[in-house]
C-alpha cells in the first residue's frame, strides 16, 4: 500500500516537472500530432498516397490538395501522413535493436567484467571508429539498398552508445552496499539484474532512447535521400525530397513540406528527450 | 618540465598504439563488405551477361579464388602500403583518387569549422551573459532547430533561396572562387554552429557561477573584463572538445552536402562508389574516414590535455 503510494507520487512529480518545462510540453504536443497523424493515416488521408493523377501534377496547396501535389500528381499531404508511419516505425525498430542488443551487451560487460567486458568494449571501440552515419552507410553498401536494411544498419550503428550507457549503470549500481549484500546472501545473477540493475537503468535508457530516436530518423532519412533506403513509390520523407528535388523550380512545396515534417519530428523528439532528462535524471543535465 | 614533456610523449605514443587494434577491426569490416554482399561479387560487378572468361579473370585479379583469411591478409598487407587496388569503374588507383578528392573535403570541412567557431562562440557567450532573455531564447531555439535539420533538405532550401531565386551563388561544383564555397559551407556549418553555441552557453553559465567570478565581481572589475578575461578562458576548454566531437557530424554532413552540391570530395566519392558497387573505392574511403576520425580525436585529446592545467599536471 505504502509502496504503491510512493510510486504514484514519484510519477506525479515527474509529470509535474515535465509540465513545468515549456519546451517539453510543446515537443510532446507536436510529437502527439505527428503520431496521431501517422497512426490514423488511412482515415485522415484525403487521397491514396501512391495514386497517380498525371493531369494534376505539381499543384500548389489548394482545398483539395492541402499541401499540393508532386510530379506524378500524388497528394502530398496524404504522402506525408503515410511517411510518418515509416519514420516512426524506423525510429522504434532501430532504437529497439540498439536497446536490446546494446543493452544486453552492456549488461554482460558491466556485470561479469573481466575478459568478456574487455572483448565487448573493444568491439564497441571498433564500431565507434566510424561516425554512426558512415557506419550505417558502410553496412548498407554490403547489405544492399532497402528500407529493411536501413533499419538494420542504423540499428547496429546505434548499439555502442546503449552498450556504454548500460555498462556504466551496472557498474554504478554494483557499488551500492545493498547490492553487495544481496550477492553475499546468495541472490542469483538474474535476481540482482532484475531487482536492482534494471530499475536503475530504466530512466537513463528512456532518456537516451528518445534522443537517439531523433538521430535515427535523421540517419534513415539521409540514407533514403541517397537512394539507399526506401524505394519508389514508398512515401518516405527523405526519398520524397530526393525524388522531388528536380522539380523544385516548378513547385518548392514538394520539397519544403517533407523536410518540415522531418524537422518537426526530430525537433519534438529532442525537446521531449531534453525534458525527460531534466525531469528523470537531473544529474545528466550537463552531459 | 622536461619530465612532463616526456610523460606527455609517452601518453601520445600509448594512444597511437591503442589505435592499432581499432583500425585492424575496421579493416576487417571494410574487407568483409565485399564478402557480406549477397551473391557473387564478380558477377555483380560485371553484370549478369558477362562472359565466363572475364568473370574468371576478375575473380583471379581480386584474389576471390583464395581462402578468406589469405585474401584478408593480402588485402591488409597492401592496404598498409596505401594500396587499395584499382577502381572497378575508372580503373584508376584508388589511393590516387582519394589523394585527389580528400583535399576538397578538408577545405570544405575546414571552412565549415572556421565559420561555426566564428559564429557559434559569440552566440553562446551572448546567450550565457543574458540567460532567458529574448535573445537567448531565440538563439537556443534556433540552435535546437539547427541540430534537427537534415543537411540534405537544408542544402536544397539554400539552393532554392540563394541560387534559384536570388541567383547569388552557384548551386553545384567547385570550379574555383569563393562563391562555390558559400552554400556548401553554410550547409555543413549549421549543425556545428548550433552545437558549439549550445556548448559555449552551458560552459559559460557554469563558469559564471564559480567562486572566482564572484570574487572578481566583488573586486569591482567591470563586467566585460570578467566575461572575457576570466570566464571565457575557462569556458573554452570544454568548447575545444565539442569542436573535436563535431568531426563525426562534419563527416556525416560532408557525405550529404558533397552529394547535393556535386562537390568533388571523398564523401561524394563513397556515395557514387556504393551506387556503382565499386568495392575497392568503398573500402579505401572507409579506411580514410576511419584513420582521419581517429587522428582528429587523438589530436583533440592531446589539445585538451595541453589546455587544461588540471589534466596537464597528471603528466608531470
Amino acid at each position: 500500500m505504502e509502496k504503491g503510494q510512493t510510486v504514484t507520487f514519484a510519477k506525479k512529480s515527474i509529470l509535474k516537472a515535465m509540465l513545468r518545462n515549456k519546451k517539453a510540453v510543446v515537443g510532446a504536443i507536436i510529437l502527439l500530432i505527428i503520431t496521431l497523424g501517422a497512426v490514423f493515416a488511412p482515415f485522415l488521408a484525403p487521397h491514396n498516397p501512391i495514386q497517380q493523377d498525371l493531369r494534376n501534377r505539381l499543384q500548389p496547396p489548394s482545398r483539395d490538395n492541402l499541401l499540393g501535389t508532386d510530379q506524378f500528381g500524388r497528394d502530398l499531404f496524404s504522402r506525408i501522413l503515410y511517411g510518418g508511419r515509416i519514420s516512426l516505425r524506423i525510429g522504434f525498430i532501430t532504437v529497439g535493436i540498439a536497446l536490446i542488443v546494446g543493452g544486453t551487451l552492456g549488461l554482460i560487460a558491466g556485470f561479469y567484467g573481466g575478459i568478456l567486458d574487455h572483448l565487448i568494449m573493444r568491439l564497441m571501440d571498433i564500431m565507434l571508429a566510424l561516425p554512426g552515419f558512415l557506419l550505417a552507410l558502410a553496412i548498407i553498401s554490403a547489405l544492399g539498398s532497402s528500407l529493411e536494411n536501413v533499419m538494420i544498419a542504423v540499428g547496429i550503428s546505434l548499439i555502442p552508445t546503449f552498450c556504454r550507457l548500460m555498462r556504466a549503470t551496472v557498474l554504478s549500481v554494483r557499488e551500492n552496499d545493498y547490492v553487495e549484500a544481496a550477492i553475499a546472501l546468495g541472490a542469483s545473477d538474474l535476481r540482482v539484474i532484475i531487482k536492482y540493475v534494471l530499475p536503475n537503468a530504466v530512466n537513463p535508457l528512456i532518456v537516451h532512447s528518445s534522443l537517439t530516436m531523433a538521430s535515427s530518423i535523421l540517419f534513415a532519412a539521409g540514407l533514403s535521400f541517397l537512394g539507399m533506403g526506401a524505394q519508389p513509390p514508398t512515401p518516405e520523407w527523405g526519398k520524397m525530397i530526393a525524388d522531388n528535388r528536380a522539380f523544385i523550380r516548378a513547385s518548392h512545396y514538394i520539397v519544403t513540406f517533407p523536410g518540415l515534417a522531418i524537422v518537426l519530428s526530430v525537433l519534438s523528439l529532442n525537446m521531449v528527450g531534453d525534458g525527460l532528462r531534466d525531469a528523470l535524471d537531473p544529474r545528466m543535465k550537463n552531459l | 618540465m622536461a619530465k612532463g614533456v616526456d610523460l606527455m610523449e609517452k601518453y601520445i605514443i600509448r594512444r597511437l598504439l591503442m589505435l592499432i587494434p581499432v583500425l585492424l577491426g575496421i579493416s576487417i569490416f571494410a574487407f568483409s563488405i565485399l564478402h557480406l554482399t549477397p551473391g557473387d561479387p564478380a558477377l555483380m560487378m560485371l553484370g549478369e551477361h558477362a562472359p565466363p572468361q572475364q568473370l574468371e579473370n576478375l575473380r583471379r585479379s581480386l584474389g576471390l579464388d583464395e581462402p578468406l583469411p589469405v585474401q584478408y591478409f593480402n588485402w591488409l598487407s597492401r592496404a598498409v602500403q596505401l594500396d587499395f587496388g584499382r577502381s572497378l569503374r575508372s580503373n584508376a588507383l584508388v589511393i590516387n583518387e582519394i589523394a585527389n578528392y580528400l583535399p576538397n573535403t578538408a577545405q570544405l570541412a575546414g571552412s565549415a569549422v572556421f565559420f561555426s567557431v566564428l559564429i557559434g562562440i559569440p552566440i553562446g557567450i551572448i546567450s550565457a551573459v543574458r540567460p532567458n532573455s529574448l535573445l537567448d531564447n531565440v538563439a537556443m531555439v534556433g540552435a535546437l532547430a539547427g541540430v534537427g535539420m537534415p543537411a540534405f533538405w537544408q542544402a536544397i532550401m539554400f539552393i532554392l533561396i540563394f541560387s534559384v531565386t536570388l541567383g547569388w551563388f552557384p548551386s553545384s561544383g567547385k570550379l574555383g572562387g569563393a562563391a562555390y564555397f558559400v552554400l556548401p559551407t553554410m550547409t555543413l556549418a549549421t549543425v556545428s554552429t548550433a552545437s558549439i553555441a549550445r556548448m559555449t552557453r552551458s560552459a559559460m553559465l557554469e563558469v559564471i557561477s564559480q567562486d572566482y567570478i564572484r570574487t572578481a565581481r566583488s573586486k569591482g572589475l567591470n563586467e566585460r573584463r570578467i566575461v572575457y578575461r576570466h570566464a571565457l578562458r575557462n569556458a573554452l576548454i570544454p568548447v575545444v572538445t565539442i569542436i573535436g566531437l563535431q568531426a563525426g557530424a562534419l563527416m556525416t554532413g560532408a557525405v550529404l552536402t558533397e552529394t547535393i552540391f556535386a562537390w568533388p570530395g571523398i564523401g561524394r566519392m563513397i556515395v557514387e562508389a556504393i551506387r556503382q558497387k565499386d568495392f575497392p573505392v568503398v573500402q579505401g574511403v572507409i579506411m580514410t574516414f576511419a584513420v582521419s576520425y581517429a587522428l582528429i580525436n587523438l589530436f583533440v585529446d592531446i589539445l585538451y590535455a595541453y589546455l587544461d592545467p588540471k589534466i596537464r599536471v597528471k603528466y608531470k
